[in-house]
């Protein structure tokens, strides 16, 4: 018997998820049907004219531009940086040992949207960073 | 000689049939089944997607700093369906970071990445690593100015660091200023490594789900 708690992964759930499969590679045809993969002008190696990050690496390249004002000089700690902040998310199960419950929900939800905010923001200096903010990066 | 037949031939040598029945059989807890839940899958099929348009790809692909460009635009302009496939590729590695990402926020929101699932948490982390860095390394092999520039910056930052850093860049990544023998580096990366580590990644992180079952279900 089907109660309401759960369901079946035979037939219920896979043709649920054979379903959501054709929605998305149909989607994906239609995105690259109609906004093709942009190519630029070829490269010229040890001559960098233009930086530009793809979305999910401009947080990072919006510290960068960032430290460079605010700091400058040390450009190992920018790197290193980002490194902690990657263990500390990756180690975050050690860290956070607190029994569930209401207020450790909200909090969670306050330290992800932080989180969020903060990388929309980096991601903002990294698009709005002119070429220079890099020029002390390259050779 | 019916399906009925071969799944016999294959239980008398393997005794898969109860395996098999017992995957079917299952049952999901039926919150578990709304939209947030199907980031991770999402993401799995757009990797299904980058492999099939990968391997095309691969096809027309010179890795060499001298002709990649040139072989980008011949697949985008030349090669038939070229164009239709390589984006296919793009918007499925985007469409892969961006699931990645909101199921990680998703399992994070929950609370789900506590004891007992240190290690799936983990898993997923270095699936992340793995995802950024194949679509770095593929936006490097694009070859053009822009994605010249920002492959610059990515590979020189980490040669600043102290002492291993400059050592790290030449053992990894070849000379100090970005040349075709880094994209022929990158390449690497891109085809085999990253590929091997992902699928392997990806079955200890689907084992460990089903091993454990679904946080805050039955």
């Amino acid at each position: 018997m089907v109660s309401v708690k759960d369901v079946p992964f035979f037939p219920h759930q896979l043709v649920r998820e054979l379903a959501l499969s054709c929605v998305v590679l149909g989607l994906l045809l239609v995105l690259a049907a109609l906004l093709p993969a942009p190519l630029g002008e070829r490269a010229a190696p040890g001559e960098v004219r233009e930086v530009s990050p793809p979305w999910y690496l401009s947080p990072l390249f919006g510290f960068l531009t960032l430290w460079q004002v605010i700091v400058g000089g040390s450009l190992s700690i920018a790197v290193l940086v980002p490194v902690l902040v990657l263990l500390l998310i990756f180690l975050l199960p050690f860290i956070d040992r607190r029994e569930e419950g209401a207020k450790e929900r909200r909090m969670r939800i306050l330290a992800g949207g932080a989180f969020v905010l903060m990388m929309l923001f980096l991601a903002y200096m990294a698009y709005s960073a002119d070429f220079e903010s890099y020029a002390v990066l390259l050779p | 000689m019916s399906l009925a037949q071969i799944i016999d031939w294959l239980d008398e040598r393997l005794g898969i049939r109860r395996d098999i029945e017992n995957a079917l059989r299952r049952r999901l807890p039926a919150r578990a089944t709304g939209a947030p839940y199907c980031l991770g899958g999402i993401a799995f099929l757009a990797f299904l997607v980058e492999v099939v348009t990968g391997i095309a790809l691969a096809r027309y692909y010179q890795p060499n700093g001298a002709l990649a460009y040139e072989s980008v635009r011949l697949i985008t302009y030349q090669v038939p369906l070229g164009s239709l496939v390589r984006s296919l590729h793009y918007w499925a590695g985007n469409v892969m970071v961006a699931a990645v990402l909101l199921h990680m926020l998703r399992v994070y929101l929950a609370g789900a990445y506590r004891k007992p699932r240190e290690l799936n948490w983990m898993a997923g982390v270095l699936l992340l690593l793995v995802t950024l860095t194949f679509g770095f390394s593929g936006y490097a092999l694009r070859w053009d100015a822009a994605s010249y520039g920002a492959t610059s910056v990515v590979v020189l930052a980490p040669a600043s660091l102290p002492l291993a850093g400059e050592w790290l860049m030449r053992v990894f990544l070849g000379e100090v200023v970005i040349t075709g023998e880094t994209l022929t580096r990158l390449y690497f990366l891109h085809v085999f490594l990253l590929p091997v580590l992902a699928t392997l990644l990806m079955l200890l992180h689907f084992l460990m789900v089903r091993r454990q079952g679904i946080y805050g279900g039955l």
